[in-house]
């Protein structure tokens, strides 16, 4: 989209007139032009002031004084002016009793809900601002920051986050495969979040032939970028041969980690028959195998991250075991915006700061310790209260004056259609804040400083 | 359309005078502000707008009821406006008190200088840019809406907001000093 046509489909944007494809393109522009971002508020703001001008000059009280006109010229007509005369007349003696004024009760919940609808774009919007602000300020941050697995969880954080925002349309790939692959890498580095989801959501797409040519555009990228990359990339190499086995419990239990940091426990059953196979309790990594299996990690006595942990009161340590999050990457870059990102933010935190504190020799008492700690502090994030959206009183009277002329059929129709708009944005605010939140998350992550 | 519309378009059609007093009561307000600013004169829009309900009146018969009435009306209203611009009606006016009403006009309340100019300015506008304008702004009407009171595609009526703001926009840096 040009900037020309681009300053058409702002203004069908401002009227709420654009379709659902235009208005992609146009925030796909928007998100790009800093120009056509001042156009807009300029012309929002003209809108608005030709909007409220326009009723001023009109106000509901001032309107309907209808004079009659004597037309001699017209004979014939004076018995239909006669009617008129009676329709005025009815019309008069309506308005001084307040039959049809004061606006009806219809006419001001209409208005109100239009002033609500108004209260939900302005919120949309400023979220979606803080949003483009905070995450470019957290990857340049993150970017600062030396390479761990804080610095990992605040990269698939940020690229869920642009995951989220990248609409329907897909990045169109190359056929050649070093051209997608370099195309990828383009989009990645960008600093415009929609842009970079496209990226994540073609790196998908990609098969793992590809791989190769995917870990040399990675000198092209930096901070938060690379790090997904690396983490991307080093997913298809996760490797998967056993490092901890342990025998348990008389050998009725077999624990396992893998190198990719899958867990695994096999128990025998109860069965009369000696050939009955095992029950296996599996996880992606140490802390989802607690979270998903609580029991058979009570059981155990299960304490500590991956290559850290004591399982039966026996410590383990095996540097060997994969410690970056590629295992959580799925859960927390792919699931869409409707799945409780919140959860696993935390479990990211968690692992990440128990990870570091393994690395750094701490014990698995510290690591558990500082695990509770990052959690409490990621939990207060998420109960952060945006507040709430009311409609302004201004606006209000505004819509009053443009929706008190509408019959009561009229009426019942835009209500309609504005619950509708105002449902879709309530969405679309829920959508923002969990955004905001997941960022806000991560920060306290990369700055966490154990007691 | 609304099954009350429905109604009300076949009481219209049957000629019976309650309808008519309806039509008067739901509509005055939406054809008097647009007729306003059609004629620039309060005068002139009672005027223009009491030809308006005249010529329903007349053509109620005809009124298929395809459209919504209002629609039919701003067409009637857009009729009657360009049919005086080319001098073919004559609005005369006659005093209240010779109509025999004792009802006093009220005072026009003050209005900002601001408003006044930017009343000023949509007067300039071309008849097509401006009904548009005011349709959209006074009204609350939806482009499809508005398409269909003037008779032209939805396309069409996009584009008119666009040059009648950018117009109004040129006017406005054109006075700074």
């Amino acid at each position: 989209m040009t900037c020309d046509e681009a300053v058409r489909a702002i203004e069908a944007m401002l009227d709420r007139e654009i379709d659902d494809d235009e208005r992609m393109q146009l925030e796909a522009h928007l998100a790009e032009c800093e120009t056509c971002r001042r156009e807009t508020e300029e012309r929002r703001a003209f809108s608005d002031r030709i909007g409220r001008d326009l009723n001023d000059a009109f106000p509901p009280s001032t309107r309907a004084t209808p004079r009659i006109v004597i037309r001699p010229r017209r004979s014939n007509w004076v018995r239909a002016a006669a009617v008129i005369l009676v329709g005025f007349a009815v019309g008069y003696v309506g308005s001084s009793t307040g039959v049809f004024r004061p606006a009806s009760a219809e006419a001001r919940e209409v208005a109100k809900l239009s002033a609500l609808k108004d209260a939900y774009q302005d919120r949309s919007r400023e979220l979606a601002d803080r949003v483009e602000r905070e995450a470019t300020a957290l990857d340049t941050r993150a970017a600062q920051a030396p390479d761990g697995p804080r610095r990992d969880a605040v990269a698939l954080c940020v690229m869920k986050v642009a995951n989220g925002m990248a609409g329907a349309d897909a990045l169109e790939l190359p056929p050649e495969p070093e051209k997608r692959a370099r195309k990828v890498a383009e989009y990645m580095s960008t600093a415009n979040l929609a842009r970079r989801g496209l990226a994540i959501q073609a790196l998908r797409t990609l098969p793992a032939t590809d791989m190769p040519l995917v870990e040399r555009q990675i000198v092209n990228l930096k901070g938060t970028n690379r790090t997904f990359t690396e983490l991307y990339v080093l997913s298809f190499k996760s490797p998967t041969e056993p490092v901890v086995v342990m025998e348990l419990n008389g050998g009725d239990l077999r624990f396992t980690q893998l190198a990719n940091a899958t867990l695994r426990v096999e128990a025998k059953t109860a069965s009369a028959t000696a050939a009955a196979a095992p029950r296996i309790y599996e996880g992606l990594n140490m802390l989802e195998f607690r979270a998903r299996h609580p029991d058979i990690s009570k059981l155990l006595d299960l304490k500590g991250s991956d290559g850290n942990f004591t399982v039966a009161g026996v410590t383990q340590r095996a540097t060997a075991v994969q410690c970056r999050p590629v295992a959580y990457m799925p859960a927390v870059v792919w699931s869409g915006q409707e799945r409780e990102s919140g959860r696993i933010v935390e479990a990211l935190s968690v692992h990440a700061v128990m990870a570091e504190c393994a690395r750094a020799g701490g014990t698995v008492e510290e690591a558990e310790r500082q695990g509770l700690e990052v959690m409490r502090r990621v939990q207060e994030v998420s109960t952060t209260v945006y507040g709430s959206v009311t409609p302004d009183p201004e606006r209000v009277r505004y819509h009053l004056t443009r929706v008190r002329n509408l019959d009561s059929a009229g009426l019942a129709l835009t209500r309609e259609r504005l619950h509708d708009d105002v449902a879709a944005l309530e969405r679309r605010v829920i959508e923002w804040q969990g955004r905001l939140e997941c960022l806000h998350q991560a920060a306290v992550t990369l700055d966490y400083q154990p007691k | 359309m609304p099954a009350d519309e429905s109604r009300l378009v076949a009481d219209l059609r049957a000629g019976r005078r309650e309808a008519f007093d309806r039509m008067v009561e739901l509509h005055y307000d939406r054809l008097h502000r647009l007729a306003c600013t059609m004629t620039g004169q309060s005068e002139d829009a009672a005027d223009l707008v009491q030809e308006t309900f005249l010529a329903a009146m007349k053509s109620a018969g005809n009124f298929r009821g395809e459209a919504r009435l209002t629609t039919w009306l701003i067409a009637i209203c857009r009729n009657q406006y360009t049919l005086h611009l080319r001098g073919r009606r004559k609005w005369r006016h006659a005093s209240l008190e010779a109509a025999g009403n004792a009802r006093a006009p009220e005072p026009a309340p003050a209005i900002r200088p601001e408003v006044v100019q930017i009343l000023e300015r949509v007067h300039r506008l071309p008849e097509e840019l401006r009904t548009a304008l005011v349709l959209f702004y006074l009204e609350g009407m939806r482009y499809q809406e508005i398409a269909e009171s003037m008779e032209c595609p939805v396309g069409t009526i996009r584009s008119r907001l666009f040059e009648a703001r950018e117009r109004l926009k040129r006017m406005m840096e054109g006075d700074r000093p």
